[in-house]
């Protein structure tokens, strides 16, 4: 392990947090959580004034501080969030090969694993710093405006376990930049794998409904489906295959990226 | 590690793509505290056999040892290198970048920082992102990054690349202070052959990835066939010609300036010449000893390479 192991995280956390993927990312993360809030409080209002079929919509939402966090995690998770950590990853591998700085750092005295792990450090350091942002806006906020009799430690399990997921999304985003030099190739190439994946999950899905019992454990083990690994612990649904999966396709991942960082040529 | 050993040795390095060998065997051998000059034309293996050294690529034979290490890392912690146009992260500042730099060097602190700062002339505007700055000041900045980790060896490919004159002044200068005031082992690769001469003690020239020729500047020119040359201009440049072509010793080297028509005189000293031209009847308007250049022995050795 190099000596200056340390030092190369922090610096690749100032380079991470610097571009505008990590800003965009940070001020994403605030804005969702107090988006959560307000949206919840939008819709109690409108509810008031709403019926679906004849029952008050109001009675069918429930406006306290649990589902507040809850709209908080899902709008975290959906789409913009995961995708700007995709591009902070991008621009960490593809960008820097692209634009020649990771050149710079190669030349220093340090193995090129310890490069990938810094990176991996930081990138892991930027989702955990918007889950913290996104959690504890909605947390704050919801606790101000909604009813607080509701538990939130599921919530809060799922926050957490969001984390485990952005790091297995961060090393398969690592892996496909290490073919790319163009951030936008990596991310068509990981949104191209995970139409594939979730296609693949259909079929699978499809086949298990009749009665082919490998299909769903595969299904199971798929990576789209291991990245959605949090969705089951906000409901303390704890799926050990779905964890287990997700661990397997980071650690996978995260090898791959170093062994195709270190026989790289670089220019 | 003794203080014989020296700060850089290739024995064998060789890069193949595909098909074409772009380093073919390379040796070469740099002294400690020496400024070697690694010279060749475009696409004569340069920039890659240095890819190689620094293990920014692999290579396919050979063996690299720096300052005796032969492990890649130790080796690149007595090396501060420039590949190329060097690259940086422009929204940062020049600190910042240079604080970068000492992260992943491992060693250096805000003092080297400064000190290089200040060695290339950017000691004031260190805070502007890089974005700001001219091609030449990227250029020193990039020096100024491959000193801050206390290197030995400072490796820099084609410093001046791409820079306008007074870019090339400000980076030669730089260089000549740096050889001239620092202990530092210097390898530099570069098209300006004029300023390679003036700077570096030992040469090496490469064609087609094969070292053709490696020694002292003064050697390799003044031992380049150990003939003389002159320049003679003749109201009869027929006669002239002709008269030269009859002397032994004297070969014919093409067209000087002025139409002059210059010659290689072998066993044979200008003022010898003379008299025999002018015994001859040739009337000679002036007869200009030619000093041999390192360019002119570059040109020489790699156009017969071409050829």
């Amino acid at each position: 392990m190099p000596p200056q192991l340390f030092s190369m995280i922090k610096a690749e956390v100032v380079a991470v947090f610097g571009r505008w993927s990590g800003r965009g990312a940070l001020a994403v993360a605030l804005i969702v959580g107090l988006l959560a809030v307000g949206g919840l409080e939008a819709a109690a209002r409108a509810a008031d004034s709403v019926e679906a079929n004849g029952t008050p919509a109001a009675s069918l939402l429930k406006v306290d501080w649990a589902t507040c966090v809850a709209w908080a995690l899902q709008a975290r998770n959906f789409f913009v969030l995961p995708l700007l950590l995709v591009l902070a990853g991008a621009s960490s591998l593809s960008g820097e090969l692209k634009e020649n700085t990771l050149r710079e750092v190669l030349v220093r005295p340090v193995p090129r694993w310890s490069v990938v792990f810094a990176k991996v450090c930081a990138l892991a350091l930027l989702s955990l710093t918007t889950l913290l942002l996104t959690a504890t806006s909605s947390v704050a906020g919801g606790f101000v405006m909604f009813a607080t009799e509701e538990t939130i430690s599921g919530q809060l399990a799922g926050f957490a376990m969001s984390w485990l997921s952005d790091i297995g999304l961060i090393t398969m985003t690592l892996l496909v930049a290490s073919f790319s030099r163009s951030v936008g190739g990596v991310v068509v190439g990981l949104a191209l794998y995970l139409m594939v994946d979730w296609l693949l999950g259909t079929l699978l899905g499809f086949i298990g409904n009749f009665g082919v019992e490998w299909a769903p454990m595969v299904q199971d083990f798929l990576p789209g489906t291991a990245l959605q690994a949090w969705a089951d612990w906000q409901d303390f649904a704890f799926e050990p295959k779905r964890v287990g999966a997700l661990l397997v396709w980071t650690a996978l991942t995260w090898v791959l990226a170093t062994v195709r960082v270190q026989r790289m040529d670089v220019p | 590690m003794t203080s014989a050993t020296p700060a850089l040795v290739t024995e064998g390095l060789t890069r193949r793509f595909g098909e074409r060998v772009a380093v073919d065997q390379l040796s070469i051998q740099v002294e400690p505290g020496d400024v070697y000059g690694f010279l060749g034309p475009n696409g004569a293996g340069k920039t890659t056999a240095i890819r190689c050294i620094l293990g920014l690529i692999r290579k396919d034979a050979g063996n690299v040892r720096i300052f005796g290490e032969t492990d890649p890392v130790r080796q690149r912690a007595h090396v501060g290198a420039m590949v190329e146009t060097p690259r940086f992260f422009d929204w940062m500042s020049a600190r910042g970048n240079l604080e970068r730099a000492v992260a992943f060097a491992g060693r250096g602190d805000r003092g080297d920082i400064d000190r290089a700062l200040q060695l290339v002339g950017l000691w004031g505007r260190e805070q502007e992102p890089v974005r700001t700055y001219s091609l030449g000041m990227r250029q020193r900045l990039g020096i100024a990054r491959a000193l801050v980790g206390r290197p030995k060896l400072l490796v820099l490919d084609e410093p001046t690349n791409g820079l306008d004159p007074r870019g090339m002044k400000e980076v030669r200068d730089l260089l000549d202070h740096l050889a001239k005031s620092t202990q530092l082992t210097i390898f530099i690769s570069s098209h300006l052959l004029d300023e390679i001469e003036k700077l570096c003690d030992r040469v090496g020239i490469i064609e087609r990835g094969r070292m053709i020729a490696e020694g002292k500047v003064t050697d390799l020119v003044a031992g380049q066939s150990g003939a003389t040359a002159v320049e003679v201009g003749s109201s009869d440049s027929a006669l002239l010609r002709e008269t030269l072509q009859s002397i032994e010793g004297v070969q014919l080297d093409g067209e000087g300036l002025g139409g002059r028509v210059r010659a290689k005189l072998t066993g044979l000293d200008p003022a010898g010449l003379n008299a025999k031209l002018v015994g001859a009847g040739v009337p000679v308007t002036g007869l200009v000893p030619v000093e041999r250049s390192l360019e002119q022995l570059f040109l020489s050795l790699t156009s017969k390479e071409i050829t």
